[in-house]
């Protein structure tokens, strides 16, 4: 994000927001405007060439906040910001879904986009390879399940419906098994009075993975689409 | 490779195209006005005479230099070591900054910092590559001297006089890129510098003691002020004394040191002078894209404003001073001779003011220039995707800074108008200097106006040679259009310049066909520009 460096944060913001026509309502901007300030900590009084980056970042934000839309799109909005900042971030997406807007979020940082979307996809080298709610990519994939060796025997395991890439590491039996079966698993691993036991979801790191795993210099690839839809 | 020569090769491959076209072009400039001079002054009497008129009128020396004899070499160091010095005063500036603060607020000294460069040596790096850039400039601006016939030793001193000037200069940058946060700052400063030491041995000259005989002067204190003054000093071709070098030379060692002391304690970013706070909310103006053209012009239209409006004052107040040398016995043949020379049938004070004004033309120009690239600043910065973003369209944002440019054009003319109206008021035939002035005035507009169309023109077609290409073209074409009759440039490469199209107020014969000319062409290359911002693609990135 750049912005203009002998503007102040608090002129660009308001440069932004008259552009766009969103500020017709003044005193609702105003007061608008004043509550992000205060909520993302900005110092609207610098100049422009005196922000870090993550001081641009949180102008280009407030100017995106300030006005009223339908649609919001966020390209990696949260780079540069810390953790607190990524918090209010979440907070002023979940107050614009409220009021009725869509989010369009496009972010590598998956933590976030499976805390903030409700549909995910996955973009790779330009076109979508996966979408749905994130409940549904889950269907797609299998759950991990992992425990302690000790006093398991291997055969046994192999033979659970439905368990593959069956593994033993350090101490530890791991498998995997479809997300839909792992109800119908629980008996078996039941009667092998497993200790120490995990069942992992697939995180969206794991989908992520298995669409991009193969392909080692991922140059072209864009990352993972969310949008968060009212 | 230890880091000092690291950084110092480093430094000398990215000016590795900027430096030489000062070095050499400063030379050139010198060897050439060697060349123009045996041409046009050939003739030792005539060159008395010159020297008899410009002590007797003064305000000529502002312009030029100490008078210092009638022999063909001290007339030739009187007449270009002013000039010679303020290139290398701007090159020295430009480079301490563009090698210090610049970077720092790039970041790039940043990474330099972390580095076991660490945050001093990169600014000695500057200093050391400044120093032999002068160096160089001195010599090779000497060996053209001498190439051109002038004598050795004067040739050896004048060189060094230009070397001592610009490394004043260079600590002058370096100071100052201490002082402010920006690298725009600092070259402000570094500009001002110049210009301020150009103007401070100017009127040094013109206020000083003058010999018996008209051919040599004393200048008074405030050449004293002035490192280009002391570079004066040296009488090269003459007197040839170097001692007067130590003066610049030592101040120039002060302000490194000071420098280096402030940078040693800094910290990164930091400035002797904090920047200022600016406005929470914008102000009215910001409301619209061209409320934003008009807000990011405003500091230069005021910069070259006070420079126009300096220039108008000086061209009427020297008129009026020629007038009144008319009267007196024994000057009016040159001055019929500088009348012919400047074409025609003007009278004296015509041709006066409209040379005068010729420099307001590229002060408009170069103001305006800047406005147009402004528009391809913006867009490899990235802001004017933001503006773009919103419902401003690509043709609309264009047609703004055209709009822009104009206005600023013709503010700036004004300013140099008003300057020469006040100057003219002052005079004792204000009647009949003031129509003249205000037709110098306008007939300046076409020619600006040209140089607004064709950046912008750039700007729509080569973006990424915009910049570079646009400045190019105002230096050469006002070179040309101005030194080109004095250097002898065949018509046709003289012709390319629009100033050379641009009407001579002449009073009622003013001969206008060739403004307009101008105004159609540049208003051609605007609408071309506009127009083909409807096919442009956005170029961001350098």
């Amino acid at each position: 994000m750049s912005l203009w460096p002998n503007l102040t944060g608090g002129e660009a913001i308001d440069l932004m927001g008259r552009l766009r026509g969103g500020t017709g309502d003044r005193a609702a901007y105003a007061a608008r405007r004043a509550r992000l300030v205060a909520a993302f900590e900005l110092d609207p009084r610098k100049k422009g060439r005196a922000y870090s980056k993550g001081n641009r970042q949180k102008v280009a934000l407030i100017a995106a906040f300030a006005t009223p839309a339908d649609l919001y799109i966020f390209d990696e909005p949260t780079s540069g910001l810390d953790p607190l900042m990524e918090v209010r971030f979440a907070r002023e997406v979940a107050r614009v879904k409220e009021e009725g807007a869509t989010v369009l979020l496009s972010s590598h940082i998956l933590s976030e986009v499976e805390r903030l979307c409700d549909r995910v996809s996955i973009v790779r080298a330009g076109r979508t390879v996966e979408t749905g709610t994130l409940a549904d990519l889950r269907h797609l994939t299998r759950t991990s399940v992992e425990f302690a060796a000790e006093g398991v025997d291997p055969a046994r395991v192999a033979a659970i419906p439905g368990a593959a890439d069956f593994a033993v590491e350090q101490g530890r039996v791991r498998f995997l098994i479809d997300s839909d079966r792992v109800a119908a698993a629980l008996p078996a691993l039941a009667a092998l009075d497993v200790h120490g036991l995990t069942v992992a979801p697939p995180s969206l790191e794991e989908l992520f993975l298995r669409h991009y795993g193969d392909l080692v210099p991922a140059s072209d690839a864009e990352g993972a689409t969310g949008r968060g839809a009212a | 490779m230890s880091a000092f020569s690291a950084l110092w090769w480093h430094a000398i491959r990215r000016d590795r195209v900027t430096l030489p076209l000062w070095i050499l072009g400063t030379a050139a400039l010198g060897a050439f006005a060697v060349a123009a001079s045996e041409d046009t002054y050939g003739d030792e009497a005539e060159r008395e005479q010159v020297l008899s008129l410009a002590i007797a009128s003064r305000a000529i020396l502002v312009f030029r230099g100490t008078p210092n004899g009638a022999e063909f070499a001290p007339f030739v160091f009187f007449l270009i070591f002013t000039s010679l010095a303020v290139m290398a005063g701007l090159m020295s500036t430009f480079l301490a900054v563009r090698h210090t603060r610049a970077d720092e607020e790039r970041g790039r000294a940043e990474l330099l910092g972390a580095t076991r460069a660490g945050r001093v040596l990169p600014a000695a790096v500057a200093l050391v590559h400044g120093l032999v850039a002068n160096v160089l400039l001195g010599a090779l601006t000497a060996l053209g001297l001498l190439a051109s016939g002038l004598p050795a030793d004067g040739s050896l001193v004048a060189g060094l006089a230009l070397a001592a000037v610009g490394v004043a200069f260079l600590g002058i940058g370096l100071a100052a890129a201490e002082l402010v946060a920006t690298s725009r700052g600092a070259n402000t400063i570094g500009v001002v510098a110049v210009l301020a030491a150009y103007v401070l041995r100017g009127i040094g000259d013109a206020a000083g003691t003058p010999s018996e005989d008209l051919q040599h002067l004393a200048p008074a204190w405030p050449s004293f002020l002035s490192p280009i003054g002391y570079g004066q000093f040296t009488g090269a071709y003459a007197q040839n004394d170097l001692r007067p070098l130590l003066v610049p030379v030592a101040f120039a060692a002060l302000l490194v040191a000071g420098a280096f002391v402030v940078r040693a304690f800094r910290d990164q970013g930091a400035s002797l002078l904090p920047d200022r706070q600016g406005r929470a909310t914008a102000g009215p103006v910001l409301s619209s894209s061209l409320g934003l053209v008009w807000r990011l012009s405003v500091s230069t239209l005021v910069a070259w404003s006070a420079g126009a409006l300096l220039t108008g004052l000086l061209a009427s107040s020297l008129t009026a001073l020629i007038d009144q040398l008319t009267g007196t016995e024994g000057v009016p043949a040159v001055l019929e001779a500088l009348r012919s020379a400047l074409g025609g049938t003007a009278t004296i004070e015509q041709a006066f003011v409209a040379v005068f004004f010729s420099i307001g033309g590229i002060l408009a120009s170069c103001c305006a220039v800047q406005i147009g690239i402004r528009a391809r600043q913006e867009e490899s910065r990235g802001t004017a995707e933001t503006v773009l973003a919103t419902p401003v369209g690509r043709v609309r944002w264009l047609a703004e800074y055209w709009l822009v440019g104009a206005i600023v054009i013709v503010v700036v003319l004004g300013a140099a108008l008003l300057g020469g109206l006040l100057g003219a008021a002052r005079s004792a035939d204000a009647a009949a200097l003031m129509p003249v002035v205000v037709q110098a005035a306008v007939a300046q507009l076409p020619a600006a106006l040209v140089f607004l169309g064709v950046a912008l023109l750039l700007v729509a077609w080569l973006p990424v040679a915009a910049v570079g290409l646009s400045w190019g073209l105002v230096g050469v074409l006002s070179v040309l259009g101005v030194f080109g009759p004095l250097l002898q440039a065949p018509e046709w490469v003289t012709g390319l310049s629009p100033f050379t199209h641009t009407p001579v107020a002449a009073g009622a014969d003013t001969d206008w066909s060739g403004g307009f000319w101008l105004l159609g062409i540049a208003l051609v290359a605007g609408v071309l520009a506009v127009a083909s911002m409807r096919r442009r693609e956005l170029a961001p990135g350098d």
